[in-house]
């Protein structure tokens, strides 16, 4: 339904774009629609990406991310690792301030990880990325110092999460917990104003950010659940930058005279497991033939206007562990029905494919992947499975067809995170099982603090799981924004963390 | 006293629904997935320790029957208690409600001053050519579907004469185009009930009587012929509400309009029990509500059925 | 001097269109000043038409007048009431002009009080508001002898019976001393008692003010008792016009005279045994012969103290409350080839017998016998055999045929149930015959049929299963008179060719004597009366049967009409819970000739119920 929709609106939009005259938006606003209210300003509450591009503008962490990915200094100056990867040491800003006037120190960073790891934290879906830390402990009023439980190769891109964004102890002690759910204040470079829930939050520049006042004066995001309606919002000018624009819509935006589509490869890559345990998927030939079945190029280009690479295994360009060596099975019908012939599969044999119902790009996909299998001889039927069952029925007690979705966005761009949970033994998305060595590599490069040699570990995994052919890797997505011509100096970030200190609107 | 007695009835018989819609729909949406998975399904590393935590923490892991006591025993001395995520329910629910209303309210209103009198006007100018224009335009209202009406709305308002805001509630102007997807099918149907109404009344003996009592043709139509064929308009009306609330939803989705529809649908999304439950056991009350206040309205208008 | 004297309204060469279809065609008739004109026509006369254009109101109803006159002649000189405007007529309706009409359960709008559709008549023409508007109403209410009459003005339509209602509808119409007063078949939908009195209240508002009257009716007796000059009209058309005695005794047109021999005369039967066809023109006279008299021996149905009881809910728990005591302690036998009538007015049970014997509702007690077998006693399989034997024909025929059935497919129906189905076709086209239709019918549908028609093919459905009883249940009370007469000769002839037996359910009692062997009268659920026809007709013993039988109207116009004491409505069968029975015996007057034998406190009972 939401495709048809959006195709009826981008239609009629490609028709009236002519008429339309120049926004009239208030000088030195911004005003960011995107799909989802995440409803809760507290960091340790959420797993949304849609409160890390309100929120990224109004918290900082210890480190912080930047467009590229690479770790900045955030709250924190500087930081030490110990030999033994079991202790960091922050120092820390100085003469920061949050919002309400309270002061930035030590003790803060001591609450905010208190919290995180206690009994607030344990309740919301956060804590345990962070469970590796053991204890933070104040050394001076501007040094902290990490205990950790274990080595955790990535803890420093952790802390540029949402976790853990610093929050003021004296603010939530005073006012209650429930209060700061509602009105967060952090030390970012937009102050919280006003928020109403399911339609808007309102920001202004703080003119003390430590990295100097943001170009805006004030930044309003709305949450506008219907794709069509955020566009409409677009073009009459009632929004500056639209997130979650669907593929669909990117021609018509393309075409138009006031907006623009900026786009940034993304954390999130899709592709297909395969069952590698009592089923016809169990023959590593079969698995590679399913590969070469596949013309990926052809999917991202009909529904994916284009906005998306083909990959290899399941990672982005960006993602930590990524090798450029490594080639995919190549398009290859031929070779595959050759490979089928030899596994003894013979044609028209029956497989399934299992996937997440309510996206409707990938049910596109899905559909079109039917079409590929049946040119090398398959009978792919497809069986789409509403979320929650799927996420905890049929994948995790290893109950899937032949092939199931497997779609993820990494947020750490490290591959760690990904190929720990689809190749590691009694992970959720592993139910089938891969190898001891597999099994022996993941052990290993987590509990090295050597980035080299994990790098070097990650992409032998890689290689490992493309000889294995466990998943038919598809695309890693773009993040596409739709963009006013009046918005300056946009730069989105691959993780979808909005931090718009650089944007300006021309007057 | 058959009224009182009549009134008790009906909040027993309300009271019974309620437990039953909210026991029905508290069981249901557990069904359909646990809210901490749902939580966690972007995370890596979860452990079933991890999950149980989060249960607990949101109070899921009492029997059901004592989350669900927890539920009623709150509902009924207005405690809504909090949601999973987005805290306390009663304001938030309450501005839903109040918005929800705002726009059902206007709806209703202005196709109630549109339907009436055009209604009247067809019934009595039966077979002109104003009764065949009523008459379509009142099906091709009722052949638009409100997605799309809303949408094409939207492009032409918002998008193409920048006249009004295309989504949400800045001020009276956002009030238009949802009241107006909505007016539209009410006011179609409305219209033909109006208009049928009136043409069986205006046939029956009594008017006939009225007109030879030598009353005017307006104390005929607004007195006799309206008050009798409101009777039927009430009752449609009532018949109406729950289809309304289902239009609203949609609309709502439309429109980005901050009501009980979207705030349901964001649940859903997250499997916020809390929130779903309220909102659901409010839509139950007042359907039943709604319906007590039809079968009161119409012992005002008819008392035939007032004294039975 | 010379306008006292002129008529009140002159109707010259009136005609009245409905689109392309002429209603009335040159009409012409004159109402004289302070006297009663009657219209007496069958449906679609355009007796009704006529009416409403003398209101003025034709233009609502979708007709129009399309050349003539009508002149009404007032004191304050002559309207022409075609060519006046609508603020013209708007003052002479109502005011000078005005109308009852035939339906009184329709006639006044349901949803205000009694008083304020009165006040509504006052305040527009008379000025009167407020108290002086509601003692006025409460006047008028008085004038027409409504019981509490002041009390009667909060209430609403449905609160009253018919016959109060159309009381009120009079003091409606009189409210404002009208010079005309149309009134358009007032006493049709009336039990015989009650239109007694409303056509006494007629008359006397009549002389009361000194007001002119059209008097719009199909029934020739009622017509007889109330007017001065008759119209006959027919299909648009005056046919006759004159005085009354000349018009009812001597009539002059074909038309008139059939219509007089085909209006069952109550008394024209003094002295026959049997019952006897109507004399119809162009009927063989060799058929209008004896009418074979009933098999006496073993009768074919035996009612023994049937009960049926409703009860009526209330209160919170929905408790039985009240009962209605619909048929109390019924017994009576019918023997093959014999009528058994049951007459009385509305809530007398009549119908509840019908009901009770064809097994459509269940009793509380009693026996009933089929050829000695108590099918009540039966299991359900066994019974159905009995529901073939016993059949059944409605008041409304369109009603009691599938309008998507062809008249062939509603005959077969029946026999394929009962398994009596063996040449479709040539039994369809025998049963058409025996009922005066053609065998080309049975492929048409019900809406193609005249009225009369409709219930010739009720009756082969009924006849299609080959039954001992038919349940005639007001079967020919919605027909035009001369229709009526055909259909009853129609049941005589089947009846003297099969040897069947009839219960015949009517209100009619002129058609209850013609048609009848034995006639039982009940009475708010009782048998009051029973007997043979003559019995029941020469000699009545029960205060009600003489009371019932006074208030029919009587054909003859040399008679003035007898005064009628304005008694109130029949009272109702429903009795509380617990509410003690007051039961009755039987005395046997003469052989077959039984008697409630509580008739004498008749008058005291019936009070005591009403109260």
């Amino acid at each position: 339904m939401t495709t048809l929709h959006t195709r009826l609106l981008t239609a009629a939009l490609a028709a009236s774009t002519a008429l339309v005259a120049a926004p009239a938006l208030a000088e030195g606003t911004l005003t960011v629609a995107q799909r989802q209210d995440p409803a809760n300003w507290d960091p340790t509450d959420t797993f949304l990406v849609a409160w890390g591009s309100v929120a990224s503008n109004i918290y900082d962490g210890l480190v912080r991310r930047d467009e590229n990915l690479e770790l900045q200094p955030g709250l924190a100056e500087s930081w030490e690792v110990s030999e033994d990867g079991m202790t960091i040491r922050f120092n820390l800003r100085q003469g920061v301030s949050f919002h309400n006037g309270e002061p930035f120190d030590a003790e803060a960073v001591k609450y905010t990880f208190d919290r995180l790891l206690g009994e607030v934290g344990a309740a919301g879906p956060q804590q345990s990325n962070y469970t590796t830390v053991e204890s933070v402990e104040i050394v001076d009023e501007h040094t902290v110092e990490f205990k950790m439980a274990q080595p955790d190769p990535v803890i420093l891109t952790k802390l540029s999460g949402y976790g853990a964004m610093i929050v003021p102890p004296d603010y939530i002690e005073e006012m209650g917990q429930e209060h700061f759910d509602m009105n967060p204040v952090g030390t970012g470079p937009f102050k919280f104003v006003r928020y109403e829930q399911g339609a808007r939050i309102e920001l202004e520049a703080n003119p003390d950010y430590f990295e100097g006042a943001p170009e805006l004066d004030k930044l309003v995001f709305r949450f506008i659940r219907e794709d069509a309606t955020r566009l409409a919002e677009l073009q009459s000018g009632g929004v500056d930058i639209v997130s979650d624009v669907a593929f669909s819509a990117v021609p018509t935006i393309e075409a138009s005279d006031n907006a623009e589509i900026v786009a940034v490869s993304g954390p999130t890559i899709y592709s297909l497991a395969l069952k590698t345990k009592d089923a016809v998927t169990e023959d590593v030939r079969v698995r590679r033939a399913l590969n070469m079945a596949v013309d990926k190029q052809a999917l991202i280009d009909a529904f994916l206007a284009g906005r998306g690479t083909p990959i290899a295994s399941l990672q982005g360009e960006l993602s930590f562990g990524h090798d450029p060596e490594l080639e995919g099975y190549p398009f290859d019908p031929e070779q595959a029905m050759a490979l089928l012939k030899e596994a003894g599969v013979a044609p028209g044999t029956e497989m399934t494919i299992d996937y997440r119902a309510g996206n409707s790009t990938f049910n596109e996909v899905a559909q079109a992947l039917t079409g590929f299998f049946a040119a090398v001889g398959l009978n792919v039927g497809l069986n789409p499975i509403e979320d929650g069952v799927f996420l905890n029925e049929i994948v995790p007690q290893g109950r899937t067809n032949e092939m199931f979705q497997f779609s993820w966005g990494g947020w750490t761009f490290d591959f760690d995170n990904t190929a720990y949970l689809s190749y590691h033994e009694g992970e959720k998305w592993n139910p089938y099982g891969t190898s001891e060595e597999m099994n022996e590599l993941l052990d290993e490069q987590r509990s090295s603090p050597d980035q080299a040699l994990r790098e070097e570990i990650l992409q032998e995994v890689a290689n490992l799981a493309h000889e294995e052919a466990y998943h038919i890797p598809l695309y890693n997505e773009q993040t596409v924004y739709a963009v006013a011509d009046r918005v300056e100096g946009f730069v989105p970030a691959p993780d979808k963390r909005l931090r718009l200190t650089e944007v300006g609107v021309a007057e | 006293m058959p009224i009182l007695s009549f009134v008790l009835k009906r909040v027993i018989q309300a009271g019974f629904v309620l437990v039953a819609v909210t026991l029905f729909v508290s069981f249901a949406i557990r069904l359909t997935g646990d809210p901490a998975v749902m939580m966690l399904r972007e995370s890596a590393n979860v452990t079933p320790e991890d999950l149980a935590r989060i249960r607990e923490g949101l109070g899921l892991n009492r029997p059901f029957l004592v989350q669900y006591w927890d539920f009623i025993t709150g509902l009924l001395t207005g405690d809504l208690g909090a949601s999973f995520f987005r805290g306390a329910i009663g304001p938030l629910v309450s501005d839903a409600l109040g918005a929800t209303l705002l726009l059902a309210l206007t709806s209703l209103a202005v196709s109630l001053v549109i339907s009436i009198p055009l209604g009247i006007y067809a019934a009595t100018h039966r077979g002109s050519f104003g009764d065949q224009l009523v008459r379509v335009l009142s099906l091709a209202g009722l052949s638009f579907p409100n997605f799309w009406l809303g949408i094409m709305l939207v492009l032409i308002f918002s998008v193409t004469l920048r006249w009004l805001p295309p989504s949400g509630f800045m001020g009276p102007a956002s009030l238009i185009m949802p009241a107006v997807t909505i007016g539209v099918i009410l006011t179609s149907t409305n219209l033909r009930i109006v208009r049928t109404t009136m043409l069986d009344v205006l046939s029956s003996q009594f008017i006939m009587v009225a007109r030879a009592k030598g009353l005017s043709q307006t104390a005929v139509i607004y007195k006799h012929a309206l008050r009798n064929s409101s009777i039927a308009l009430v009752t449609y009306l009532g018949l109406q509400f729950g289809s309304l609330m289902g239009g609203l939803v949609v609309v709502e989705l439309v429109f980005n309009w901050p009501g009980m529809g979207t705030l349901a649908i964001e649940a859903i999304a997250q499997r916020d029990y809390p929130i779903l439950q309220t909102v659901i056991s409010i839509l139950a009350v007042m359907i039943v509500a709604v319906n007590l206040l039809v079968d009161l309205t119409y012992m005002l208008l008819d008392p035939r059925i007032r004294l039975e | 001097m010379s306008e006292t004297t002129a008529p009140i309204l002159t109707v010259e060469n009136l005609s009245i269109a409905f689109g392309a279809t002429e209603a009335v065609r040159g009409l012409s008739f004159e109402v004289p000043r302070g006297g009663t004109l009657a219209i007496v026509g069958e449906s679609g006369s355009g007796k009704s038409v006529t009416s409403m254009a003398a209101m003025g109101l034709l233009k609502f109803t979708g007709g129009r007048v399309t050349s003539g006159s009508i002149r009404l002649n007032g004191p304050s000189g002559e309207t022409e009431i075609t060519g006046a405007s609508e603020a013209d007529l708007r003052r002479i309706r109502g005011n000078r002009v005005s109308m009852i009409f035939q339906e009184p359960m329709t006639s006044l709008d349901p949803v205000f009080t009694i008083g304020s559709q009165i006040g509504e008549a006052l305040k527009l023409h008379r000025g009167l508001r407020g108290k002086a508007a509601r003692d006025e109403a409460a006047r008028l209410l008085e004038l027409v002898r409504l019981p509490n009459a002041r009390a009667q003005l909060d209430r609403y339509p449905h609160q009253l019976s018919g016959g109060m209602r159309q009381r009120v509808m009079i003091a409606m119409a009189v409210s404002c001393r009208p010079d005309l007063l149309i009134a358009d078949e007032p006493t049709t939908a009336l039990d015989v008692t009650i239109q007694a009195q409303i056509l006494q209240i007629i008359r006397d508002m009549q002389e009361e003010f000194g007001t002119s009257v059209i008097f719009i009716s199909h029934d020739m007796g009622v017509v007889s008792e109330m007017a001065d000059e008759i119209v006959v009209m027919r299909h648009g058309e005056m046919v006759e016009a004159g005085p009354a005695e000349e018009v009812i005794l001597r009539p002059k047109a074909d038309y008139t005279r059939a219509l007089m021999a085909a209006v069952p005369k109550i008394g024209a039967m003094q002295g026959a045994e049997a019952p006897r066809k109507f004399d119809l023109p162009g009927q063989a006279a060799a058929e209008a012969g004896d009418h074979p008299a009933p098999e006496r021996g073993e009768p074919l149905v035996r009612l023994e103290k049937v009960t049926t009881r409703y009860d009526i809910t209330s209160g919170f728990f929905g408790r039985v409350s009240h009962r209605v005591h619909a048929a109390e302690d019924v017994s009576f036998e019918i023997h093959p080839g014999e009528t058994l009538a049951l007459v009385g007015e509305s809530g007398s049970g009549k119908s509840t017998v019908g009901k009770t014997l064809q097994q459509l509702v269940a009793p509380v007690s009693g026996r009933i016998l089929y050829r000695g077998t108590d099918i009540l006693s039966l299991d359900p399989t066994q019974r159905q055999r009995f529901k073939r034997e016993i059949q059944y024909i409605f008041q409304d025929p369109y009603g009691s045929l599938n309008p998507r059935k062809t008249v062939k497919q509603s005959l077969t129906e029946p026999m394929a149930t009962h398994g009596l189905l063996k040449d479709a076709d040539a039994q369809v086209a025998e049963l058409l015959t025996s009922v005066g239709l053609r065998p080309e019918h049975a492929g048409r549908y019900p809406h193609e049929f005249s009225g009369g028609q409709r219930q010739r093919i009720a009756i082969a459905r009924a006849l299609a299963v080959d039954p001992g009883l038919i349940i005639a249940d007001e079967a020919v009370s919605a027909l035009d008179v001369s229709v009526q007469a055909q259909v009853i000769n129609l049941m005589m002839d089947i009846q003297a060719r099969r040897g069947l037996a009839y219960l015949f359910i009517s209100h009619d009692m002129a058609v209850v004597e013609r048609v009848s062997h034995r006639v039982a009268v009940m009475y708010l659920g009782e048998i009051v009366e029973m007997g043979t026809r003559r019995q029941i007709f020469e000699n009545p013993q029960h205060p009600y049967t003489k009371r019932l039988l006074r208030a029919v109207p009587v054909m003859d116009p040399t008679r003035p009409p007898e005064r009628v004491t304005l008694t109130g409505d029949i009272p109702s069968p429903v009795r509380a819970v617990g509410d003690p029975r007051r039961s009755h015996g039987f005395v046997e007057v003469a052989p077959g000739h039984l008697l409630a034998d509580n008739h004498e406190n008749f008058e005291q009972y019936r009070e005591g119920i009403a109260s």
